[in-house]
């Protein structure tokens, strides 16, 4: 395997000009070994994987695509956003729930074990003008690119105090990182299906329930989401709606994750497809056609 | 010391430096994974399908792992030809491999226009003309299915293409070689095959298909076994060279197909699982002649035992 070759595969001219869909750049296919294992609830697990070719190169929203086993079942890669990013330390993390075949073996990758991994793939989230008001909106799983992007506005010296960070999970034990987030001086709003912690309910109402009853203005919100489909279609209609700008990443059946295949679309609202590994993982979500694929 | 063995393969003139293609629809056109593996060390691209106008292609989800294997729907999402030709053609013909463009089309008449706008292009080494796409409502399947329309189909694009071409068949028929020997009829230059196997998947819980198309084709190494035995089959029943595909993933699976009758091999699905897998497969060739001595991989071609 030639570790580091690399070229851009696609080169903004100007990357001020022409944020959103510019960040396809150093794919590499890499050999990394996993430094840890941690097993956050159950079935939850964060991986921390060892490489400085991607942690000096990710950005928040970037996804890696790994090869989870050696036979031929399951067959293909599985893709994972990055979850953190330690520059100092060349490590990143993934944060996946086991939910099928494929995260199955990979939770029982041990420490010392080498994975075959492709990345630091797909665009990136824009962050927005400082005198924005942040909201993050993430549901269950939704926090695992939603963490990176709120460490990087923290470390890029956004102001925790007008972020709002919005997170719904099953129940109180899948609400990770409460501790951290209480630190981080950000504001923090709850939501658990069982109401065993905050409010029960949906995130995305809590969210909508801030957004017309806190004297918001709608213009100025600079909204970041991730999570299950429903939600995010829910979040499009609400942008749609009141107008405000919002970034989603998508999650998708994956074939070559390189741009290749044209598998893993979505609908935009013009009836084109995009490719949710090469055009994304992050997209406009006032631009998506969610009814077409929920 | 032994000379290097020769692994080259010559097929309707044209000279591959080594017999392992890229298969369409898996490799995109070629840049998107040029960052990952050295393409001069390929025998050869297959682009993905082009046709007369751009095409969208089929509502997601358009792939779904099954056991050792995918089902995909894609439904050739492609620019079309004239953007092709523009935007995508440019950097295939800077490789320093060979050129294969693989074309689809709805009518006979667009398969026979987009040939005529490829004619004149620079940089393209042979045609593969895709009568076996199982996801598109009109042309593909519908022309590879039955004999007199593949014969129809190919003969036509044969009379007035400016270069070799190969006819792509589908293994969704009653019998696979009166399709290859109708081509054969038809002038083709050689056949590749298999084309994915029409198949399904089912999800309980929402009682709907998987698919957005309902239907996709299946590859992988599922379908070796089904690929392996319709090569053997056609390379038995026709004198013009035979490309072999179909759930190659190692050097083992492409001696198979070799030993079955192949002179040539196409990767597909195993791009996705790994990319260096084409270029594995041409270092494991060369090993294994090197190791047994066998002077050039056309001396493996055929050469399975039945008696």
């Amino acid at each position: 395997m030639n570790n580091q070759r690399t070229i851009t595969l696609i080169q903004p001219n100007n990357r001020d000009s022409e944020p959103p869909l510019a960040n396809r750049y150093m794919l590499s296919q890499l050999s990394i070994p996993v430094l840890s294992k941690n097993i956050l609830q159950e079935k939850i697990f964060r991986l921390t994987l060892s490489s400085a070719y991607i942690s000096q190169r990710a950005k928040p929203g970037n996804f890696v695509h790994i090869r989870v086993g050696s036979t031929g079942n399951p067959l293909l890669r599985r893709p994972f956003s990055i979850h953190s990013v330690d520059i100092s330390k060349s490590r990143f993390d993934i944060l996946f729930r086991v939910v099928g075949k494929g995260t199955e073996l990979l939770s029982q990758a041990n420490p010392g074990e080498v994975l075959d991994i492709l990345g630091p793939i797909g665009n990136s989230f824009i962050l927005p003008p400082k005198s924005k008001e942040v909201m993050l909106v993430a549901g269950g799983m939704g926090i695992a690119p939603l963490w990176f992007l709120f460490t990087h506005m923290l470390a890029k010296g956004f102001d925790p105090s007008r972020i709002t960070f919005l997170f719904g999970a099953k129940n109180k034990r899948e609400l990770l990182y409460l501790e951290k987030f209480k630190k981080s001086k950000v504001k923090l709003l709850v939501t658990t299906d069982d109401g065993s912690l905050g409010s029960k309910g949906l995130v995305t109402e809590a969210f909508l329930k801030d957004i017309i009853g806190g004297n918001r203005d709608h213009q100025n919100l600079a909204v970041y989401s991730c999570g299950p489909e429903m939600m995010l279609a829910r979040m499009s209609d609400l942008a749609k709606e009141y107008g405000f700008s919002c970034q989603v990443s998508l999650e998708t059946n994956m074939a070559c994750g390189v741009g290749a295949c044209w598998g893993c679309v979505v609908k935009l609202s013009d009836g084109t497809y995009q490719r949710v590994c090469a055009d994304g993982p992050v997209f406009d979500a006032q631009k998506i056609n969610f009814s077409k694929i929920a | 010391m032994k000379p290097k063995p020769d692994l080259s393969v010559t097929i309707a003139g044209v000279k591959f430096p080594n017999p392992v293609l890229v298969a369409s629809g898996t490799f995109g056109y070629g840049e998107e994974y040029g960052a990952l593996i050295d393409l001069s060390k390929l025998g050869g691209i297959v682009c993905k399908s082009v046709t007369l106008l751009p095409r969208e292609g089929n509502p997601p989800p358009r792939t779904v792992e099954t056991p050792s294997g995918m089902l995909n729907a894609i439904g050739l999402t492609n620019v079309g030809v004239d953007r092709f030709i523009q935007e995508k053609l440019p950097f295939l013909q800077k490789q320093k491999t060979r050129i294969i463009v693989n074309v689809a089309g709805r009518t006979i008449e667009e398969y026979v226009e987009v040939v005529k706008k490829l004619n004149p292009c620079k940089g393209i080494d042979m045609l593969e003309i895709n009568i076996s796409c199982p996801n598109v409502k009109e042309g593909g399947l519908a022309f590879g299915a039955r004999c007199e329309s593949a014969q129809t189909c190919i003969k036509q694009v044969k009379e007035i293409s400016g270069f070799p071409i190969i006819a792509k068949l589908s293994p969704n028929v009653t019998d696979i070689v009166e399709i290859a020997q109708a081509v054969e009829g038809a002038g083709t230059d050689a056949i590749s095959l298999i084309n994915t196997l029409v198949g399904m998947a089912i999800d309980v819980e929402k009682r709907r298909p998987v698919l957005g198309n309902i239907t996709g084709g299946l590859s992988g190494p599922a379908i070796k076994p089904v690929a392996l035995a319709m090569v053997w089959k056609v390379a038995n029943a026709v004198k013009v060279p035979v490309i072999g595909l179909g759930g190659i993933m190692n050097t083992q699976d492409a001696l198979e197909f070799f030993l079955a009758g192949a002179s040539m091999i196409q990767i597909g699905t195993a791009n996705f699982v790994d990319p260096q897998t084409s270029v594995n497969i041409v270092n494991g060739l060369n090993r294994y002649l090197k190791e047994k001595g066998i002077e050039r991989i056309t001396d493996l071609v055929g050469k399975l035992e039945t008696k």
